[in-house]
């Protein structure tokens, strides 16, 4: 390695464990995930549970079942880099399991959820609502739901919450984006819609695809 | 240099025990891959939530790792949401660190806080080029490779590469610091 590969290196390496917490990411990522699978099946949500408790259960013995790897082209599992540190696994929280089956429940609280992101809102809101609702921030998805139920009534948030206009546009843009990846296609399909509508970028290809596909509208070509 | 090549694909895995097992190492590259702690998480979430969907496509993959961290690196690439608020703060910051850098001789027993401060000095690089020197320094991929994954040619990797370093002014701080060390 050359003298600025190793202080480069050495910087990556001064930061990289600096990580959000994969517990809660992971929950975060289930509760995206249960969105984006409701919207694919168009609310027709049939059993699919995202997390159940022996997999989890199992995912403790992963690190015997998937090979390590040094190298990220590999198989299944790359450490974050060379000679950098181990893999620490993580344990889901229990409220990262769902239910075995998502019931029309969970599917109200989804929309609710949906619809308080879309107004433009975000966490920041989430933490102020949850205090003024006296809900536990470590319960703060119970907040976006209740934020969420009272925006689809139309009715005013409390506690002098306001959504950002620019957050609620780039919402809408990722409903695009989010349809165009629905239907099928991924990132290289974006890369060429970008050159064959002459847009600036991948971005801009996926959220033009998402509008057409919303619109029934035609594409250059199949996923 | 890794040496590491294709494994053997583990099959039958879910998504679940992928994620399990592998999400501390996506957001340790996320985190290298965009400077920002939010922004890394942001990333992952969205590229596992997209993952989840349609993770049986991706487990039939030759390297569901490498497609998912692929996604990582073109969601990076191409992000747009709340990005450039964070980018311009982060590098406002970091450009007073910036100026405290240039032209002081370093020191070896400093060498966590010349890390720290080249840490800093990446948030100034656009985009590819710090994509570009994450994949080669820290992921130890080919230029070849990451050519392949930034759809670009290898002319263009060693471009952004090239410039990116000038930018850290790695080159003129190595030279710097020789001169030093022989005039001592």
């Amino acid at each position: 390695m050359n003298d600025h590969g190793d202080q480069l290196r050495a910087a990556f390496q001064t930061r990289e464990n600096e990580t959000p917490d994969p517990a809660a990411v992971f929950q975060r990522v289930t509760e995206l995930s249960r969105t984006y699978k409701r919207r694919r099946r168009g609310l027709q949500v049939t059993g699919g549970a995202v997390l159940g408790a022996g997999l989890i259960a199992g995912a403790f013995q992963l690190p015997g079942i998937i090979p390590a790897s040094h190298n990220s082209n590999s198989s299944m599992v790359a450490p974050a880099g060379p000679g950098l540190s181990p893999a620490p696994s993580f344990s889901p929280t229990p409220s990262a399991s769902p239910t075995p089956e998502e019931s029309p429940a969970s599917s109200a609280e989804d929309k609710a959820r949906d619809a308080f992101f879309e107004a433009g809102y975000g966490y920041d809101e989430a933490v102020t609502l949850a205090k003024h609702w006296k809900i536990s921030t470590e319960d703060i998805g119970e907040a976006k739901v209740k934020a969420g139920e009272l925006i689809l009534a139309h009715k005013k948030l409390p506690a002098g919450v306001k959504p950002d206009p620019a957050v609620a546009e780039s919402m809408k843009n990722e409903k695009y984006a989010e349809a165009f990846f629905n239907a099928g296609y991924d990132f290289g399909d974006a890369a060429k819609l970008a050159d064959t509508w002459n847009l600036k970028d991948s971005y801009d290809a996926k959220v033009m695809g998402g509008k057409k596909i919303l619109a029934g509208e035609p594409m250059p070509f199949q996923p | 240099m890794h040496n590491a090549r294709t494994k053997p694909v583990i099959e039958g895995v879910t998504f679940e025990q992928f994620a399990t097992a592998r999400l501390p190492a996506l957001l340790r590259y996320a985190v290298v891959l965009t400077g920002d702690r939010e922004l890394a998480q942001d990333v992952v979430q969205e590229v596992l939530a997209r993952a989840h969907v349609k993770w049986r496509r991706i487990s039939d993959a030759d390297s569901p790792e490498a497609y998912v961290r692929r996604m990582v690196l073109n969601e990076y690439l191409s992000w747009r949401r709340s990005w450039a608020a964070r980018n311009v703060h982060a590098v406002g910051e970091r450009l007073a660190d910036l100026d405290d850098l240039r032209g002081g001789v370093h020191d070896h027993a400093d060498s966590v806080v010349e890390a720290d401060a080249l840490w800093n000095k990446l948030a100034t690089l656009g985009r590819k080029q710090r994509a570009v020197l994450v994949l080669r320094y820290y992921e130890q991929l080919e230029d070849e490779q990451i050519a392949d994954l930034l759809g670009c040619s290898q002319a263009t990797v060693r471009s952004h590469a090239s410039r990116a370093l000038k930018t850290l002014r790695l080159s003129s701080e190595h030279q710097t610091r020789k001169f030093a060390e022989e005039k001592s």
